[in-house]
């Protein structure tokens, strides 16, 4: 039944990410960088994932064991720009979407009322709430930037990877004369890709053999969170580790015995 | 003409139907999206041109290159610079947080004096000047009657600072407390070594960390990762507790910090026969013989809480790399024992690693412009917790604080050997703790707000120079200009007349143009020292190791600190946007976690979320016993940079500071102290 | 009394004075609940105990559970009027008033319950179609106009305004065409009530409430109407017995409370009879195909226990005890079995809203529990005063209940 109420479009253009967990060192300069460029406000309070205004999140794992068994990885969350976004078709406004050449699921501010059903909808909790108006101490207002506007509370928010990026390198191919939606792996980044130092955060377009994600995406070291439900994300995972792929998606007991 | 009610009923219903065909209600309608968007209190994005210019970061950390990115004149963001070699593209935390942390409430705006009742009360640059000429002038009667600290070990300000320092009749100018020093005198004062240490991580296939979290807060930690991710390097991790290094380890192996050299050296005895053209080595014979006899594998396992085949198994990894490096340091930067980075030295040496490709390379000293100044390797020698234990502080009657926060991040004792000096001066751009001990207190330009140069920070893997240009306007004086100043005042010629001169004598020194340094472009040179002299082993160094470290009672546990460089520095404090990645399982509220090992909990009979009272001699504090897998047995994990003392809503009530439970232990050959652990009781309260 | 011309003819009421105390303690009740609400309005949602991942609590399930619970309204008129079971017409004005609370009770509660209330109305200048929640509010809101004019007549036929030609005509006219409009009520009940069972069925990123099902309803859809169309008459008949108790008064006669619990006990039959075999299809179908197990959907807050209640004792027992005639027609026990009715829906609508969002479905995740706070609470319980209010006066003013005059006639 679900399939009737899913949003089926196929993109030329599906921007991707592949993460690569062995590479994660858990610094947290992705989280900061989407911060800065999103005008999320800093918090005065210590990270509350049920209350802080949050695109990207990490997570960290451990394998349950113990001795030198156990092992530990530290996850980064974005937005997974599902092909199947069950937050748009729920929306009763029409203020998520995804419908763009790209594959980005939007998220428009204004028009969101702020029911929270989308919320309900994300299996992945990529979805906050401005449960206040966002505050900025004296001063430090002079850090927004002009690329997101400043939410008001009330409305739910979302990475979009960060979308103003995409439309200025658009904007760049155009004026160059180049067709936008065949944009080179540098023309569009976003802040967390740009920030990480380790570069465990790899972002491109699936389609295009020339990004690198393309093959990344096709590796056998690579998976999604929670494949079985459908969602289809475009975020990526990749890991040798073979636990840190069985605690991406739930597994009954003989699925867990088969690997 | 009468207006009755149906007249009046019908008027209204004819205007209410009439309106709905005009766009004024559509249009009220429509605008609610946009106005209900726009409320006056939610601020609104700046207008402006977009663009970017380039930098190079500090803020506490390690130093690298960074661009910068304005809208109109306010800088907005910071990203990486992919020509800079300490940045590769990449930034850590501390460097996204710089344009906040300009805005941050806890700024210092103008020169702060404390009053007899303990107030601190504005005062004008002016005042402090006169202030400070009039200390000095007082001082300066007595040879090495004024101390200097600079948090700040790569910047050409410190040839101003010392060399007024040296003219004012003191020597005391000393660096803060860094692991840079330890290796200093592991590598040039017991090994003999020529030049300063540094890590040619880009170009080694293996690096065996022992103990920092070089990909988190030690060295040149955001080149450290560039390079890692960037190169096909495989990393082994061996530590008191895993951190963001042994996160992305092949293999981590949890060992107390106190026996890594233990653990070294049983690799080392289980590939002594695979060692080629070891025979050169001065020393080499009376170590190996030390190894084979003190070090045997079956034995250090048993003692350090390892297996034997852990120990063949890292054997086995560093022979088969091609161009491995080993890589010690402290858990806390500075604060850990000397032994581990020496025996890190000694291996790679024996390894044949020194100035090889992906190797330990020997960076030459930097060069000195001013003549009065102290070199780089003369500040090194000057060991600042080994001069104050050993000094009466109370005779010295001025002491500076230059972006260095000691009375956060030393321990108790040592800071209450400098609250004992007469008059102290901190220099900094946060109302850090320092400041509040303080009787005077000079704002210091931060970041883009100031001309400032970086040469070569600990950990690089050749001689480096960049310079960061002043980006944005500044009304308070750049502390150099001011010092060059104060000199002027007291009649002392340093012999320059501002900073940016210094500078631009440094640039034309290396070669290099001033205009292009200050736009960004890094000077680089891949010349090393040879350390013709080096001596592995003799008597004194074997005392070194056989000296015991901290003996455990049966019912205490060992503290170890966790380092999280978004949590910030020891100078800038929690960063604004830290707490929006402080998580729910790194800081539950105000009190902290204790990470404490399953079997450990058992042994103390804890369980998990119970709230204790750790005690050590300096102090206790509070936290929730959380398990953790990840740290070593009879120890306890808290994290550090917590229980600020800074007035602001990022720092206030979050935590406590981990250093108030270390303590100062002293390895007795080398006279050398170090603080990275302390004995704690537990108690459930 | 002060008001007595207003009082319908030939029924006795308590005095003006003890009406207004009454009134009185109802209005501070309402007090409460309003400075709840302006706080809510005036500070934002943060200071409800809603959070990011219970975007849904209290307010939700309290809406859902009022909306089920009023379904008394569309099903009685829709058996009035369409199935012509003439006897309920003793009882149809209070369905209706109840209707009408219900449902403006419940758009009140979304009204703070969303964040941005100022764009409430985007919901029909926006809407999504895919969306069953615009199903929801579409039909929701035009329900709610269908009630007004259900509800209108009943006001008009007061005494004193009865007596106004005009409105005397209106009223009548209201009832000549009240056939059409119970119709418009049924069809566009049946979707909303469904559609509030579709919203959490679709939902496949969420194992507790996701089902397959048919064409593009879930199973959720067709559940959610037949436990309202159970509940709802139920709902009615309680509330009426209330009343009674509280004003110590017969009011409608007993055969049409049994009537109305007979038709309720079947509905409860076949709700409880397809509930069972969704939750077994649920558990042995939807979730392995999640990768989940029945036990992983429950911990020790919302436990087990709260599934047996539901279908157990508030839908089994309940079944049979409305469908056994002996024991319906024990007034205690039909009540009994209303009241537990009534709960059943609640913790199926609490369930369905709370528990979804708990349970952690990242593997990494852990369980979480939502706490309602006093704004929640309060706002809640601001509805349910404002409901009595309307009832109060509705009962001492209108000519609500037919068979009051008869009934304690002596």
């Amino acid at each position: 039944m679900s399939e009737l109420m899913q949003i089926h479009e196929h993109f030329k253009v599906r921007w991707g990410m592949v993460i690569d967990i062995d590479k994660c060192t858990g610094c947290g300069a992705c989280v900061m960088a989407c911060n800065t460029e999103n005008n999320i406000a800093p918090s005065t309070d210590r990270f509350n994932r049920l209350r802080t205004v949050h695109w990207l999140i990490i997570y960290k794992l451990t394998n349950g064991k113990t001795g030198k068994e156990y092992d530990e990885a530290y996850l980064p969350r974005p937005c997974m720009q599902c092909e199947n976004p069950l937050c748009a078709s729920v929306c009763p406004v029409v203020a998520t979407t995804k419908d763009e050449e790209g594959g980005i699921v939007s998220q428009i501010y204004p028009r969101c009322i702020g029911c929270r059903y989308c919320m309900a909808a994300c299996p992945y909790h990529a979805r906050v709430f401005n449960w206040y108006d966002p505050v900025w101490p004296k001063d430090m207002e002079k850090i927004i930037t002009p690329f997101t506007s400043v939410r008001p509370r009330g409305v739910v928010e979302k990475c979009n990877f960060c979308h103003h990026r995409f439309q200025k390198a658009k904007e760049e191919a155009r004026a160059k004369g180049q067709n936008p939606l065949e944009l080179e792996e540098d023309a569009y980044q976003p802040a967390c890709a740009e920030a990480c130092p380790t570069g465990a955060i790899t972002f491109g377009n699936l389609n295009n053999p020339k990004h690198k994600v393309y093959k990344l995406s096709r590796s056998k070291y690579a998976f999604r969170l929670l494949e079985k439900l459908g969602t289809n994300p475009q975020v990526y995972y990749i890991s040798k580790r073979e636990w840190i792929k069985k605690v991406a998606d739930n597994y009954l007991e003989h699925q867990n015995q088969k690997g | 003409m009468t207006f009755d009610r149906r007249d009046f009923l019908k008027f209204a219903a004819g205007g209410a139907i009439g309106t709905l065909f005009t766009p004024l209600p559509w249009k009220l309608l429509d605008d609610i999206s946009i106005w209900s968007q726009n409320w006056s209190w939610i601020p609104r994005v700046p207008k402006g041109n977009f663009h970017t210019k380039n930098t190079v970061i500090k803020l506490g950390g390690s130093a690298y290159g960074a661009k910068v990115n304005f809208v109109g004149k306010n800088p907005i963001t910071v990203a990486g610079n992919k020509e800079h070699p300490l940045s590769y593209g990449g930034v850590d935390p501390v460097g996204i947080n710089a344009i906040a942390l300009m805005y941050s409430p806890s700024r210092v705006t103008t020169p702060l004096k404390k009053d007899t009742k303990g107030n601190l009360t504005k005062i004008s640059w002016d005042d402090a000047l006169n202030i400070l000429i009039e200390k000095l002038e007082g001082a300066s009667k007595k040879h090495n009657n004024i101390l200097f600290v600079s948090g700040d070990d790569t910047s050409s300000a410190n040839e101003i600072f010392s060399a007024l320092l040296t003219k004012l009749n003191s020597t005391l100018y000393f660096y803060a407390p860094s692991d840079r020093h330890k290796y200093f005198v592991a590598w040039n004062k017991i090994l003999n070594g020529w030049g300063e240490i540094g890590f040619d991580i880009e170009n080694s296939d293996y690096l065996l960390v022992l103990g920092c979290d070089i990909f988190d807060n030690w060295s040149t930690y955001v080149r450290n990762q560039m390079a890692f991710g960037n190169n096909n390097i495989e990393v082994d991790y061996v530590g008191p507790i895993l951190n963001h290094t042994s996160v992305v380890a092949k293999h981590a192996l949890i060992i107390s910090e106190k026996d890594l050299y233990k653990f070294l050296f049983a690799v080392v005895n289980v590939i002594i026969n695979h060692l080629d053209n070891v025979s050169s080595i001065t020393g080499i014979e009376d170590f190996l013989g030390s190894v084979t006899f003190n070090y045997n594998p079956q034995k250090i396992a048993k003692e350090i809480g390892c297996d034997v085949s852990d120990i063949k198994n890292f054997a086995k990894r560093l022979l088969m790399a091609k161009r491995p490096l080993i890589i010690a340091g402290s858990t806390i930067d500075g604060g850990g024992p000397t032994k581990n980075i020496l025996a890190a030295l000694i291996v790679n040496t024996l390894l044949d690693r020194i100035n090889k490709k992906g190797g330990i390379t020997c960076i030459p000293n930097p060069p000195k412009i001013l003549n009065n100044a102290l070199s780089h390797q003369e500040i090194l020698n000057n060991d600042l917790i080994k001069f104050i234990m050993k000094q009466n502080t109370k005779n010295i009657d001025v002491a500076f604080f230059y972006e260095t926060n000691p009375f956060f991040e030393l321990p108790i004792i040592a800071r209450k050997k400098l609250q004992e000096i007469g008059f102290k001066v901190c220099i900094s751009p946060i109302m850090t703790e320092s400041c509040y001990e303080c009787d005077l207190i000079i704002p210091s330009p931060y970041f883009l707000e100031r001309l400032d140069d970086c040469f070569t920070p600990f950990g690089s893997g050749a001689a480096n120079y960049s310079v960061a240009n002043l980006l944005i306007e500044n009304k308070n004086p750049s502390i150099p200009d001011f010092f060059i100043n104060l000199a002027n005042k007291l009649k002392i010629d340093l012999g320059i007349d501002s900073f940016e001169n210094l500078i631009k004598t440094k640039s034309e020194y290396f070669g290099e143009k001033y205009d292009s340094l200050i736009q960004g472009k890094c000077w680089i040179d891949y010349t090393f020292e040879t350390p013709y002299s080096v001596k592995i082993w003799n008597r004194k160094i074997e005392n070194i190791f056989n000296e015991n470290g901290l003996k455990l009672q049966s019912d205490e546990v060992e503290v170890t600190c966790i380092i999280k460089r978004k949590v910030g520095t020891s100078l800038t404090g929690i960063l604004p946007f830290s707490n929006n990645v402080i998580y729910e399982d790194e800081l539950p509220d105000k009190y902290m976690y204790a990470h404490i090992h399953p079997a450990t909990l058992e042994k103390f009979h804890l369980k998990e979320n119970e709230k204790i009272l750790i005690s050590t001699n300096s102090g206790q504090i509070k936290a929730y016993v959380k398990e953790d897998n990840g740290i070593v047995r009879d120890s306890i994990g808290i994290l550090y940079g917590m229980g600020r003392k800074i007035k602001d809503k990022f720092n206030e009530g979050k935590g406590e500071n981990v250093v108030d439970i270390l303590e100062l232990n002293r390895e007795d050959t080398l006279n050398n102290f170090y603080w990275s652990n302390a004995r704690a009781k537990l108690q459930k309260i | 009394m002060i008001d007595e011309k207003f009082i319908p003819e030939g029924v006795e009421r308590c005095s003006f004075p003890k009406f207004m105390a009454w009134m009185f303690f109802l209005l501070l009740i309402l007090l409460i609940g309003i400075i709840a609400a302006i706080k809510i309005l005036w500070k934002g949602l943060g200071v409800t105990g809603l959070n990011n991942y219970f975007g849904f609590g209290l307010w939700i399930t309290f809406d859902l559970s009022v909306i089920a619970l009023g379904a008394g309204a569309f099903f009685s008129g829709f058996l009035r009027y369409i199935l012509r079971i003439d006897e309920l017409k003793h009882i149809l004005n209070l369905a209706v008033i109840i209707g009408f609370l219900c449902y403006s009770g419940a758009m009140m509660v979304l009204a703070l319950d969303i964040g941005q209330p100022l764009r409430c109305w985007f919901g029909y200048w926006h809407p999504n179609v895919h969306s069953m929640l615009t199903e929801v509010t579409f039909c929701i809101t035009c329900y709610l106009m269908v009630l007004t004019i259900e509800y209108l007549p009943i006001i008009l036929e007061n005494r004193q305004i009865i007596k106004n030609p005009f409105c005397h005509h209106l009223a009548h006219n209201f009832h000549v065409f009240m056939p059409l409009f119970a119709a418009v009520g049924t069809f566009l009940s049946f979707f909303h009530q469904g559609s509030l069972g579709g919203m959490y069925g679709v939902l496949f990123g969420r194992p507790f409430a996701f089902r397959e099902g048919f064409f593009i309803w879930p199973w959720t859809f067709f559940l959610f109407i037949l436990s309202a169309i159970a509940s709802g008459p139920l709902f009615t008949v309680l509330i009426c017995s209330l009343i009674e108790k509280i004003t110590r008064k017969k009011l409608v006669s007993y055969s049409v409370k049994e009537l109305m619990g007979k038709i309720s006990g079947i509905l409860l039959c076949i709700y409880v009879f397809f509930k069972i075999i969704d939750t077994y299809a649920w558990a042995t179908g939807v979730l392995p195909k999640m990768g989940f197990t029945f036990d992983q959907m429950f911990n020790n807050v919302y436990g087990k226990w709260l599934l047996w209640t539901e279908i157990g004792i508030c839908g089994i027992i309940p079944a049979i005890m409305l469908i056994i005639p002996k024991l319906r027609r024990i007034p205690a026990l039909l009540y009994i079995a209303g009241i537990l009715t009534c709960s059943g829906i609640i913790i199926n609508r609490f369930v369905f809203t709370v528990q979804t969002l708990a349970i952690p479905v990242l593997p990494f995740d852990k369980w979480y529990v939502y706490i309602p706070n006093w704004t929640e609470w309060a706002t809640s319980v601001m509805v349910i005063t404002y409901a009595a209010i309307i009832i109060s006066l509705s009962y001492r003013y209108l000519p609500v209940f037919p068979q009051e005059k008869y009934l304690n006639s002596k």
